[in-house]
């Protein structure tokens, strides 16, 4: 359905690290030859009538595929999608050819009002049919199926009744829809709100992720106590690194994206970040290809003579 | 009340409480959750939106310095926040609000200075044709062919780009000069992106401006506004204000930076496309 014609650009985006391409890396990241097997892009700053972040965007994509990741649909909105926005979203997507497209479990639109911010739902029954509604909308206008990613919250409503993974989970089996899995976004809510990671991840359908994201997170202290804010302006925390440990575990290889969206680190910075995920992602693609007594030797060549 | 009406309720009142701090919000959280929690999402919002005016504001930021910059932005964002989720189109009317902030922003008189709202008229202009649409250059063979008694009836089509900011202020070198101090000087400035040169980095072309004369920005307005070049330069006759504006120079700018997508012959009243395909 994406397009009529048989495709010549890359083909889908690998169970590989990829980077969020922001335009201060593009030129140095093309000049590099592309040096990562995907990208993703956030779909609105590239909607513009032409100019040269347009042009170089679909000039990346003649090289390596691209995941579109939005930030402007707003899924949660009560009051539906913008039928302006979704065709906007659809002639891009027609042109570009995204091999994954995702957005947020969250809203940033009300009365006509764009928040360039991903704020929180309440989770009931009520939400889950309006972003129900709203999943199925976007995936009709697209002709593609979307993942939804789980948010970074700070806050919950007191009219919250389910669980956000069993939100997700329903919404997934509803819709047909995939999950994006934000490890940084699941550690900085769980500690925030005080949630049990584990029990989360239980609650996740494995076979409904199509992808996972790693970012940095900040500290910050407010009004005495210690919150974690999803910045994505630093290399990826320990606990983050180890909770991805845990959710390959669980979920198995995937396209799997390093963020850094403010202090932007020089290119190198950020392609060594995706090295060190990419690492973790490779030991357990390994590990699944070998017979179980080998796999917990991983890294140490004696086993294979010995195996 | 309805499903969706109850969630409409809670995202109007988070609306409120971003751009105004209204508290009404609040009574929906997690009572064991410190309410004081909400002002992160405020403070990401406006500290967001006054990055992204600062942005497409640069040099109007630099020449008000960055906290008066910043306050100025967030007012205007609490009043004017974005309707389209693409935020690189954010900010088009800053420059208007500055001009007129009106009592509701409370901001005291004589707190903007008198440049910056053209200052923020020309940094627009330029953050606007960075995402202009693209177009072929007028094809110069096209136009060397038209005969020379015809040349009075021709129209310009500008590049999608092309822009022209008229002030009185020294606008160019505030632009072009960080030390440079205000000054009024009536001047024009004309923005366009030149196409690129075919390579890959280049793809889509450069934002260049040029500095124009005030006579010659009045010209230039006559001509983009879709003046014939006899109407153009007779009305720069009759105004009684011939003096300093020289058409001949102000075309060869627009055509040696590729700032023309076309040109329309009068007598025919009929645009050419982009190749300068005449009917």
């Amino acid at each position: 359905m994406a397009a009529t014609a048989p495709s010549t650009l890359p083909g889908p985006v690998p169970a590989a690290v990829g980077i969020g391409l922001r335009e201060p890396h593009r030129e140095a990241f093309v000049a590099a030859g592309c040096p990562v097997p995907w990208v993703e892009i956030h779909p609105e700053n590239y909607l513009a009538p032409g100019g040269p972040r347009l042009a170089g965007i679909l000039r990346v994509r003649r090289d390596r595929p691209v995941s579109c990741h939005g930030v402007g649909l707003s899924l949660g909105s009560a009051d539906g999608l913008d039928p302006d926005h979704l065709m906007r979203l659809r002639a891009f997507y027609d042109r570009l050819e995204p091999g994954l497209i995702s957005e947020h479990l969250s809203w940033s639109v009300t009365d006509a009002t764009y928040f360039n911010d991903l704020l929180p739902l309440p989770y009931t029954e009520d939400s889950l049919d309006r972003v129900r509604r709203n999943v199925e909308h976007a995936q009709e206008v697209f002709g593609r199926r979307i993942l939804v990613e789980n948010p970074a919250a700070c806050i919950a409503f007191a009219d919250s009744a389910i669980p956000e993974a069993e939100f997700l989970a329903e919404l997934s089996a509803r819709t047909g829809c995939g999950l994006l899995l934000d490890v940084n976004n699941l550690y900085v809510s769980s500690v925030n709100l005080g949630f049990d990671r584990t029990a989360w991840l239980g609650a996740i359908p494995a076979d409904a992720v199509g992808e996972l994201h790693l970012a940095g997170h900040a500290r910050m202290t407010l009004d005495g106590e210690e919150l974690l804010i999803d910045d994505h302006g630093s290399v990826v925390g320990d606990a983050v690194m180890a909770l991805y440990a845990d959710v390959l575990d669980r979920i198995g290889p995937q396209p799997v994206l390093v963020e850094w969206d403010n202090d932007l680190p020089p290119l190198e910075i950020l392609l060594a970040e995706a090295g060190r995920a990419q690492k973790q992602l490779a030991q357990k693609q390994l590990a699944q290809r070998l017979p179980d007594g080998q796999a917990r030797h991983f890294g140490m060549p004696e086993a294979h003579c010995a195996g | 009340m309805p499903a969706d009406a109850k969630l409409a309720e809670l995202q109007r009142d988070f609306a409120a409480y971003l751009l105004r701090g209204d508290p009404a919000v609040a009574g929906a959280l997690r009572s064991d959750l410190p309410a004081g929690r909400l002002a992160i999402y405020r403070n990401t919002v406006m500290g967001s939106l006054a990055a992204v005016l600062g942005h497409a504001h640069p040099t109007l930021r630099r020449a008000l310095g960055g906290p008066r910059f910043t306050t100025l932005a967030c007012r205007f964002a609490a009043e004017s926040p974005p309707r389209l989720p693409m935020l690189w189109s954010y900010g088009a009317g800053f420059a208007g609000w500055l001009a007129d902030p009106g009592p509701a922003a409370g901001i005291p008189p004589d707190s903007i200075p008198a440049w910056a709202p053209d200052l923020a008229r020309l940094d627009w202009a330029m953050h606007e044709a960075l995402f202009a649409a693209d177009a072929e250059p007028l094809d110069l063979a096209r136009l060397a062919a038209i005969p020379p008694e015809q040349a009075g009836s021709l129209r310009l089509v500008p590049h999608p780009s092309l822009r022209l900011v008229r002030s009185g202020w020294n606008i160019h070198a505030l632009w072009k000069d960080g030390d440079a101090a205000p000054a009024a000087l009536p001047e024009a400035v004309l923005v366009g992106r030149s196409p690129g040169d075919g390579n890959d980095c280049a793809a889509g072309g450069e934002v260049r401006c040029a500095r124009l004369t005030a006579a010659d920005g009045a010209l230039a307005a006559r001509l983009l506004a879709g003046a014939t070049l006899d109407e153009a330069a007779g009305d720069q006759t009759a105004a009684g204000a011939a003096a300093g504006a020289d058409l001949q120079s102000l075309l060869a700018l627009l055509l040696q930076n590729r700032l023309l997508a076309g040109f329309a012959l009068d007598r025919h009243s009929s645009f050419t496309g982009p190749e300068g395909n005449v009917p």
